[in-house]
């Protein structure tokens, strides 16, 4: 049933640009958020215990490409995730877009990036999860670019697709390697037995791959550049992709795969190091931003640190916490994007210096950003505190008083950036240039209003059937069972101790933001060491070697392409003297009579004028020469049909020649001397090559069945006396077919050339 | 009977009805060639329907017996790749009767793709290695001629290159069919096989094979004998390129594969070594050269070359995995290249350039054209779930099947930089608003003709993407008969 309704998704995604364009921009969003909340209470409905398999159809049952998916309580989180808050954006975006000439495509791109996302978490089968992975990258480099004709937006759509594309390669081998060691694509069978490696190498180089993939597409550091720029995309979509759902496949995939390798020697330390990395840059860089969503998207990357932290942390709470905070984060994070959407639209702005006051204007709004932004903050009561008091008890428990103290200073820095992202858009004093275009209209406020008020909910009352399904997902993903209890109080702790901290910690943090900012402003010299200015440099770079290669091999001269073609035949011929089996080279020579060596003697002049002189027409006569030789050669041994042909052509050649050299311009030589020297060594080595296979050939003469049946045939069978004859027109006449179509063809191009005569008159 | 009839028509309809038009109008000769077009398409799919099932038949022309005479085979390779062909050219000529000039139409145009089109089945089928020759000079008399109409000075430089290449590639085929004829005594290339298996390896004998391999290297535009391709495939109208990229090249790959497998069955290491080194520069300097270019028909062009790289790495494998890969290959890349080249075909006819710089604004102005041309660009870069993908992935699992882990870094590398040059393609052409600087004129409307044959071609490789299986199964069957030998053998020579 789901792996159907995941297929359907894609089916309703190419409906969608119909659907808005007959049944309006009204009513047809609305129809198509259908799709989502449909999901959502299917996946409500669904019973994820125990963790089953269900396939629909074979697709490409030679790769074992099979549509089916793997229902346990971490993908039905996920799929609920994803399916719930893409209901609330498409309703947000038909306000947010309502009058976009490409409203149809964005609905496209959106609801198919869904079926793709719901593809990844659901898919049980490896290949189908890689083929919504691209899919997932596909769209988003779709959505980031939707606002095309904008430089900047093409750019970072670029480099958010190249960033994840190179870890969707690595994902491929990673899978393909999965396979090759376990004999099956299927998830569910790969993680759900005891397993030996046989190759130790195999399972590290499986590792790295993994983590390459999941890092490029969680944005964590060094791959977190492509995130901020990928704040290009319309509200709706960062909200969307780059916050809630698809930034936290790469978390998915890696907490899906815990299971299997957390007793790796490098799986834990560099999910740890990895995280935690990422979850101070992202904070740190927060701080000093005026954007609003740059803020939220700098503390999206930090957040997705955190959560590869903790599954770094390893320890069964540490992995609840992560489901909690995974959580807890999508709902206050997807409304803090709607509430810098709904900002930008009703005042044209998205600048916290240029912004105030705001509270006084829409206190309803200002209530749920307040809310949200609490939630991130992590006070109580609210769901971000349950999540971060998890947290640090999880860190606590495991005896890591380094990790847990970088954590706090972490949380602390996000505290800081809750404050900027809400607090003064909101509080401070209000601006005067400030043009508040309308109030927003309900469907924009409805959707963080949900979340809002979902963040309060859960953080009082955590519904029973709520805290099951997350403590199911901890279970699948720590592979072993693992206990969850949701509540705001635990009693007097050192954890509620360093909460209450934390919050002190941001409280400075946000006092101090000049102090930020000016560190900001001094550091800029120093971007060009940053990860950014590493992939625009390989861009760069790329281009340069592109163009430098492209003028060396590609350099429009026929000349240097024949010396390339000529020097790979000998190669050959070299190559050919390496693969030889048996003798290497026997020889067949042969006498002379005087009458050949004469002949012989007058090709070699021949070819002797041709070289040496530097009159044109001398040439000519030069290679005459050379070509009556090679027919007296017929003459000699039993041609002359050939030898006739052979003479008329050299005839006819040398006179078409004299005809077409009275109109050419004079002749110069242009080449140096060294190039001279080159191509006649390339000549002689070429001549050589032919002359030593000819006399190989010699050496070992075959007797050809050919020749005999031929002359026996000739007369009783086909009729004819002259054997060459009825070898042209009898044995072998569809050559001859072939060489008279040629013969028709070079007839038609010299009529195409004439008829274009008059152009070059 | 009927099967050998069926065998030569591939030849004859497309050859008669060019002879018979000829002289005629080219209203005429449009008609003609798109009746011969569906004739042509009709005999190469009953030929598929024969060889799919995976018996390998001949017939020896004029009753000749083998190996006297010429002989025609048909295996699955030879079918698939004879159906594919078929409908590419089908749907590019319908493009062209609205996106070539009437001035090059009326240049004996269409009865010069009859003759391409004959000269390239006559490739595909025979059995014979001198005739395998004749129809490479048909080919090359019949490109040279379509690449020249109109003859713009910029097609009159291309192609003297492209002619003077092809012609030292000629001399080297004629060699080395004159060295297997004097060792082997004989130019059947199923008695040859039988020969080659049977002699020693020889000077003469495998300088030969590589000669044959070094002129089909060159026709097939591999690293570093391409020099030619660059240099005149952007000077013809786009139709003109797509039909030669779709089968110019293609048929040098094929001989290459063809005559390879029959006559080194188990190639020495070194060689094959070489081949796979020869794939990876191709792969690399073919994309290399395409990031470097702006003008989308330049930009593709490099492209053809690039892609051959792959072609060539299932071929050097040597395994039923890389060929089944390479076949399957063939289809998707022929598919999605042409798709790509009518793409810049109506940009050509109604923007009036195919310079990246000056176009932009299409994403708004030609929806379908959008479509179309992501399709075929996300295809090629072997995104899925579309044809390139699956290509890809057979290749993937073939070069780690047989532990070729540089070429793997190769084939997956060159990915990505494709999907870079691709997407300059649809963020310059269709993303990009148009420059107010652009001398292109204001777009007319798109002729239906055209429509069709453009999304055509591109919804294929969405097909080829969905309905993967049967394809990869029928390239799988053609892989194994192409290793085996023996019921193609069997089929020309009789016996057991």
């Amino acid at each position: 049933m789901l792996a159907v309704t995941v297929a359907f998704g894609f089916v309703v995604a190419l409906l969608a640009p119909w659907c808005v364009r007959h049944v309006g921009t009204v009513w047809g969003p609305r129809l198509l958020a259908a799709y989502p909340l449909s999901v959502f209470f299917l996946t409500l409905a669904t019973d994820y215990e125990p963790a089953r398999v269900q396939s629909a159809f074979d697709w490409v049952p030679r790769f074992g490409l099979r549509w089916s998916v793997l229902v346990d309580g971490w993908s039905i989180l996920f799929a609920a995730l994803i399916s719930g808050i893409g209901a609330l954006v498409v309703l947000y975006g038909a306000a947010y877009l309502r009058h976009h000439e490409h409203l149809g495509r964005f609905y496209l791109y959106l609801i198919g990036f869904m079926a793709a996302m719901l593809g990844v978490v659901l898919a049980s089968n490896l290949l189908l999860l890689f083929v919504c992975w691209e899919l997932t990258s596909i769209f988003s480099y779709l959505l980031i670019g939707f606002d095309h004709e904008d430089a900047k937006s093409r750019k970072s759509a670029l480099q958010a697709l190249l960033t994840t594309g190179v870890g969707g390669l690595a994902l491929v081998v990673a899978f393909v390697l999965l396979r090759a060691e376990f004999g099956t694509w299927e998830l569910g069978e790969i993680l759900g037995r005891p397993f030996e490696w046989s190759n130790p190498g195999l399972e590290l180089g499986t590792i790295v791959l993994l983590l390459a993939a999941a890092f490029t597409k969680s944005a964590q550091f060094p791959f977190h550049f492509w995130l901020p720029s990928a704040m290009a995309a319309p509200t709706p979509v960062s909200a969307y992709l780059h916050s809630a759902t698809m930034v936290k496949a790469g978390v998915f995939l890696l907490a899906r795969f815990h299971p299997l390798f957390h007793e790796h020697w490098l799986w834990q330390p560099a999910l740890l190091v990895g995280g935690g990395a990422t979850m101070f840059v992202g904070a740190a860089l927060a701080l000093p931003q005026r954007d609003l969503k740059l803020l939220l998207a700098y503390s999206t990357v930090s957040a997705l640190g955190t959560l590869v932290f903790l599954l770094g942390v390893g320890n069964s709470e540490a992995m609840a916490a992560c489901v909690v905070f995974l959580v807890a984060h999508a709902l206050y994070k997807g409304g803090l994007f709607f509430f810098a959407g709904i900002v930008d639209h009703e005042t044209g702005t998205r600048d916290i210096e240029e912004l105030g006051g705001l509270a006084r204007q829409w206190p309803a709004l200002a209530t749920v950003a307040s809310v949200l932004a609490l939630s991130m903050a992590g006070v109580m009561p609210l769901f971000g505190f349950v999540a971060k008091e998890l947290a640090y008890e999880a860190v606590f428990h495991a005896t890591l008083p380094v990790a847990l103290a970088w954590l706090v200073v972490c949380s602390g820095l996000q505290v800081a950036v809750a404050g900027f992202a809400v607090g003064r858009p909101l509080f401070s004093r209000p601006r005067a240039t400030l043009a508040i275009h309308h109030a927003p209209e309900w469907e924009l406020v409805v959707g963080p209003a949900l979340l809002a008020g979902l963040s309060v909910l859960i953080g009082l009352w955590p519904a029973e059937g709520f805290s099951h399904l997350l403590a199911a997902a901890a279970t699948n993903i720590a592979g072993q069972s693992t206990e969850l209890k949701l509540g705001v109080w635990h009693g007097w702790t050192p954890v509620l101790a360093l909460s209450f901290g934390t919050v002190l910690l941001g409280v400075v943090v946000f006092a101090l933001r000049p102090l930020w900012c000016g560190m900001a402003e001094r550091a800029t010299g120093w971007k060009f060491v940053g990860p950014a200015s590493l992939y625009e440099a390989s861009v760069a770079g790329l281009a340069r070697l592109a163009a430098w290669q492209t003028r060396t091999l590609q350099t429009g001269k026929l000349r240097q392409y024949q010396v390339l073609v000529l020097s790979t035949a000998v190669a050959s011929v070299l190559l050919a003297l390496a693969l030889t089996e048996g003798d290497l080279l026997r020889f067949g020579w042969k006498a002379f009579s005087p009458t050949e060596g004469a002949v012989i003697v007058a090709m070699l002049a021949g070819m002797a004028i041709t070289i040496g002189t530097s009159s044109r027409l001398t040439a000519i006569a030069g290679l005459g020469v050379t070509g009556y030789a090679v027919g007296i050669f017929f003459l000699m041994f039993g041609a002359p049909d050939l030898a006739m042909t052979q003479f008329a052509i050299e005839t006819l050649t040398v006179v078409l020649f004299v005809l077409v050299l009275y109109r050419l311009p004079r002749f110069e030589s242009r080449s140096t001397a060294a190039t001279r020297v080159r191509d006649f060594a390339l000549a002689t080595a070429v001549g050589a090559s032919v002359g030593i296979l000819v006399l190989a050939l010699l050496a070992d003469p075959t007797p050809s069945a050919l020749a005999p049946y031929f002359l026996a045939q000739s007369e009783p069978a086909a009729h004819g006396r002259n054997v060459v004859n009825v070898i042209l027109v009898d044995f072998r006449s569809l050559d001859t077919l072939g060489e008279i179509t040629v013969l028709g063809l070079a007839a038609v191009g010299v009529g195409t050339l004439m008829a274009m005569w008059g152009k070059y008159r | 009977m009927t099967r050998q009839v069926i065998l030569v028509l591939p030849i004859l309809v497309p050859l008669a009805a060019a002879v018979f038009s000829v002289a005629a109008s080219f209203v005429v000769q449009r008609r003609v060639a798109l009746v011969a077009l569906t004739g042509h398409l009709l005999a190469s799919a009953l030929l598929f329907a024969l060889v799919a099932s995976g018996e390998v038949f001949a017939v020896q022309l004029a009753a000749w017996p083998a190996p006297f005479g010429i002989t025609f085979v048909a295996d699955t390779f030879s079918g698939l790749l004879l159906v594919s062909m078929s409908v590419i050219t089908w749907l590019v000529m319908l493009h062209s009767t609205a996106s070539v000039p009437r001035e090059i139409q009326r240049l004996a145009f269409f009865p010069l793709v009859l003759v391409l089109l004959a000269g390239v089945s006559g490739a595909v089928l025979t059995g014979d290695l001198f005739n395998l020759y004749v129809w490479f000079e048909v080919l090359l008399m019949a490109s040279f001629v379509l690449l020249t109409l109109g003859a713009e000075r910029a097609q009159l430089e291309g192609g003297l290159k492209y002619v003077a290449l092809n012609l030292i590639a000629s001399a080297f085929f004629l060699t080395g069919v004159g060295l297997l004829y004097g060792t082997t005594g004989t130019l059947n290339l199923a008695d040859l096989s039988r020969q080659m298996s049977d002699l020693p390896l020889s000077f003469p004998r495998i300088a030969a094979v590589l000669l044959l391999l070094l002129s089909f290297g060159i026709k097939a535009a591999v690293f570093p004998l391409f020099g030619w391709l660059p240099a005149s495939y952007h000077t013809p109208p786009a139709a003109v390129a797509a039909l030669f990229s779709a089968l110019l090249t293609k048929v040098g790959v094929y001989s290459m594969i063809r005559v390879g497998t029959l006559l080194l069955p188990q190639p020495p290491e070194t060689l094959t070594n070489a081949l796979l080194a020869v794939a990876a520069l191709t792969m690399i300097t073919g994309v290399l050269g395409a990031v470097a270019q702006t003008e989308m028909k330049r930009l593709l062009s490099f492209h053809i070359v690039s892609q051959i790289g792959y072609l060539v790495l299932g071929f050097a494998l040597y395994s039923v995995a890389g060929l089944t890969g390479a076949i399957y290959f063939f289809v998707h890349v022929s598919v999605a290249k042409a798709a790509l080249f009518l793409v810049a075909g109506e940009f050509e006819r109604r923007w009036q350039t195919t310079e990246l710089t000056q176009l932009g604004g299409s994403y708004r102005d030609a929806p379908m054209l959008a479509a179309a041309c992501f399709a075929g660009a996300m295809g090629l870069a072997g995104l899925p779930p579309l044809s390139g993908f699956f290509a890809k992935l057979q290749l993937v699992v073939a070069t780690v099947e047989a532990r070729a882990f540089l070429s793997l870094v190769a084939a997956l590398s060159v990915s990505m930089l494709t999907l870079f040059s691709m997407c300059k393609i649809w963020a310059e052409a269709f993303w990009k608003a148009l420059p107010t600087t652009s001398t292109s004129v204001a777009p007319e409307e798109s002729p239906r003709a055209m429509r069709f044959a453009t999304v055509g071609l591109a919804s294929i490789t969405l097909l080829l993407g969905a309905f993967a299986e049967p394809v990869l199964l029928v390239a799988e069957q053609a892989a194994e008969q192409l290793l085996d030998r023996r019921a193609y053998l069997q089929a020309v020579l009789g016996g057991p």
